[in-house]
């Protein structure tokens, strides 16, 4: 009996609970205008936010800047139970159980959206600890992206302000790896939107992992390029979900990031199947994707991660807001493999355009509370991909975000080739320092033969010694490197593993297994819309990569890339 | 078809002399017609639940938790709107009463035997309405409730009897099975309250599990299941 009375209490307890989490409808209440409104830019915005927007030929008095109607929130609070927060850029209030009849028969509320339930992903998958090799690692995830081009121009994202939003920042405060910052005050502000409250040094630490990947370092080892930054600290995110609050605090952020000048926003944060349906990452639908590209036209570049489902057959593809047109959607490359991550979401967005825009390394080593440790993501990729842009943008302060955006495109590896594993390829510090346009030695050629045509590297760089891969570990200490297992001894990948995009890095890790070291040569087919129907990787193994038969193929694009050169041919 | 000829097509096309590192041909990537958030859905459930409640006055006592069921289906939802939606589920369930063997005991040996129970395998058919709370919901089942009825078919039935060690014999076991005492269909209206997969359910048995055979009618048992299952 005793079982019995203990489990009844349990449905009960149940019971009681889900349906007082249901009983809170909480909706976006957006209104039509914002007439008669008026607010002093000056003392809203800080002097930072205002020479941004000067910067950039931004009104300081923009229509999404103004406050909302503070009739229309009385009016909606008299049949709501109650409201949270005014949301400027959408034009909205935050609203509990209200009278939907009611409000929508009011001539000024436009739209009426219901909030979402759950939190987003954190795109963080594995929190493994090593014994060794953590300063190979380190190293390499800066030397991919070319970071030292940056420092030894001196550009560490000085005079950039970044704003995080994240889970929680326990450890900034304390931690040796942020104590550059905090000695020159480098920590502008930080807000838990989930509280309410100025402060944010506590909640997950995956926001502490996040930002050291943008500007952590000890005295002998970098995490990320941006250490001279400053920075906006936001927890955005509660990972245990208690319901009705995340995407309002990503966009009560925003404006709060914005309000406090930041330059560049990274979101390690992606909003998926809890939230959407596959169809809706089309760059519009999903409120935080709206206001994504609201932020680019304000002056901020917004970094996202392009999400960790890419081996998740349901959904697969990117997440909100990763899908917004001028949102830099970063996907992950594995560092052993120098190809796509088998987990990192791919692309294309629902109506087609590319994403993710650019890659860079999704194993990396972080600082946290737990020392320095490898972690796998792109939520990690996100932030060295936001360091790198905070050191592109000091190099050249007259950029526009979307100049920028396409600038960081054009610096990366595989451009102007491109497809929706890697998106554009890694950024390269190099070009941004680069006086003149750089030129590629002609790698790879085709052959037209009747309906057939081939893919053929050239001979000149066939040779054995110009097909090994660069080893981005190989300027780490030589110790580390030899008992990382890294690149020296044998990394398998065989075909079956990544066609079924299972991840070499386990390989990897077992023993006893075959290297790999040539170059890979990338092949895709676009189709007359504009958008490609396939893409491969190859690894090279004999000097005729690979043939199409064009015969049903009529208007469409061939493009390969081998070794920096890209070529394409219409078919 | 049309997709995979065209697929076979395609891929035949092409010839690699090298090794395929990465391989994604886009037009692959659909997004399914169907569904946990979307208008029709499908999907497997696993069930394990606790005969529980009380007894009635003349039942037989139970030895709870180890009385229990397990159930293993398939289910298929229609859901026109975020708030509505109809169902109809297919289980295959096995069902143990263990009793209890005490003073009270009076079930078919009034002796005190070493155990005792009565099992059932039945295919269950459960026809459902499902309400939905989550007001936004992308691709998963978010918050609801479900009632239905449980249409329970025993096709096998077994009843077992273990007697206790005597100084001249061992355990001796008795096993019936085709119990001609046992109603073969029951009914049970089912409550389901469901968080994303998992799911929390009672349901109460209407009618008796025996019928009277030859003026005898056998004590009955309790009715309540309480459980927790998940829904893919």
């Amino acid at each position: 009996m005793k079982h019995v009375i203990q489990s009844l209490l349990l449905i009960c307890f149940l019971s009681i609970s889900v349906t007082k989490v249901n009983s809170q409808a909480k909706y976006f209440v957006i209104f039509s205008d914002k007439d008669g409104v008026s607010f002093d830019p000056h003392s809203y915005f800080d002097q930072k936010a205002i020479d941004r927007r000067l910067k950039h030929n931004y009104p300081l008095d923009h229509y999404t800047d103004l406050p909302v109607r503070q009739d229309y929130i009385d009016i909606v609070a008299a049949h709501s139970d109650s409201t949270g927060r005014s949301l400027r850029w959408i034009n909205a209030i935050v609203c509990i159980n209200p009278d939907l009849s009611a409000l929508s028969k009011l001539p000024f509320v436009k739209e009426l959206i219901p909030a979402g339930n759950y939190t987003a992903n954190l795109c963080v998958l594995d929190d493994e600890e090593l014994s060794y090799g953590k300063r190979a690692l380190a190293k390499a995830q800066l030397k991919r992206m070319g970071a030292e081009y940056f420092e030894n121009a001196g550009y560490d994202g000085k005079g950039i302000r970044i704003a995080i939003f994240d889970a929680g920042f326990p450890g900034v405060d304390y931690l040796e790896e942020f104590e550059h910052i905090r000695k020159r005050n480098g920590i502008i502000a930080h807000y838990d939107f989930v509280k309410n409250k100025p402060y944010a040094f506590k909640g997950h630490k995956h926001g502490c992992m996040v930002l050291s990947n943008i500007a952590g370092r000890t005295d002998d080892l970098k995490l990320g390029m941006a250490t001279g930054a400053d920075f906006l600290l936001a927890r955005t995110e509660n990972t245990i979900s208690e319901g009705l609050s995340d995407e309002e605090n990503w966009l009560a952020g925003l404006e709060w990031a914005d309000k406090n000048g930041a330059d560049i926003i990274n979101s390690s944060l992606g909003y998926t199947k809890r939230m959407y349906f596959r169809a809706n990452m089309d760059g519009k639908t999903a409120l935080i994707t709206r206001t994504g590209n609201m932020a680019a036209a304000k002056g901020i570049l917004v970094v996202n991660a392009a999400g960790n489902e890419g081996a998740d057959y349901d959904w697969r593809t990117i997440g909100a807001p990763a899908d917004a047109d001028s949102v830099l959607a970063v996907g992950a490359i594995n560092p052993w493999t120098n190809i796509h991550a088998s987990w990192s979401s791919y692309g294309p967005s629902s109506d087609k355009r590319l994403k993710p825009n650019v890659s860079a390394y999704g194993y990396t080593m972080v600082a946290s509370s737990r020392g320095i440790q490898e972690l796998t993501g792109t939520s990690f990729a996100s932030p060295l991909t936001a360091g790198f842009a905070a050191c592109a943008w000091q190099s050249d302060s007259t950029l526009s975000v979307m100049e920028l955006f396409e600038k960081i495109q054009a610096s990366s590896d595989l451009y102007p080739y491109y497809d929706y594993a890697h998106g554009y390829g890694v950024p390269q510090a190099s070009y941004f320092l680069k006086k003149e346009e750089a030129t590629s030695d002609s790698t790879l050629y085709f052959v037209r033969e009747n309906n057939v045509i081939k893919v053929l590297i050239d001979s000149a760089y066939f040779s054995e010694a110009s097909m090994v891969n660069e080893n981005y570990f190989k300027d780490s200490d030589q110790e580390l490197i030899n008992s990382y297992d890294l690149y020296d001894k044998e990394i398998v990948m065989q075909s079956e593993a990544f066609y079924h995009h299972n991840d070499t890095y386990y390989n990897h890790r077992s023993s006893g297994i075959k290297s790999y070291k040539t170059k890979y040569v990338y092949i895709a087919i676009e189709n007359k819309e504009g958008y490609l129907d396939t893409y491969f990787v190859l690894g090279v193994e004999e000097h005729e990569v690979f043939k199409l038969d064009t015969t049903d193929m009529k208007g469409k694009t061939l493009r390969a890339h081998y070794k920096g050169y890209t070529k394409e041919v219409k078919l | 078809m049309r997709y995979l000829g065209l697929l076979i097509v395609f891929i035949t096309s092409i010839s690699y002399s090298q090794t395929v590192l990465l391989l994604h041909d886009v037009n692959e990537d659909k997004d399914s017609e169907s569904g946990p958030g979307k208008t029709t859905h499908a999907g497997g459930s696993f069930y394990y639940g606790l005969i529980a409640g009380p007894t009635e006055s003349d039942s037989v006592p139970l030895k709870l938790g180890k009385s229990f069921e397990l159930g293993y289906g398939s289910y298929a939802k229609w859901q026109p709107n975020k708030f509505f939606g109809l169902g109809v589920e297919n289980n295959f369930m096995f069902r143990i009463y263990s009793f209890k063997q005490n003073d009270e005991q009076l079930f078919r040996d009034p002796s005190d035997n070493k155990r005792e129970s009565l099992w059932f395998i039945s295919y269950q058919i459960n026809p459902f309405m499902r309400l939905s709370y989550t007001l936004k919901r992308g691709d998963h089942h978010g918050m609801y409730t479900d009632f239905g009825m449980q249409c329970n078919y025993s096709f096998i039935n077994r009843y077992t009897q273990v007697n206790k060690a005597t100084s001249t014999s061992g355990n001796t076991r008795i096993t019936e099975s085709r119990l001609d005492y046992v109603k073969r269909l029951t009914f049970e209206p089912t409550f389901r309250l469901g968080i994303r997969n998992i799911i929390f359910y009672a349901k109460y048995r209407l009618n008796d599990i025996f019928k009277t055979v030859d003026g005898y009618k056998y004590p009955e048992l309790t009715r309540f299941t309480i459980g927790i299952a998940i829904m893919s």
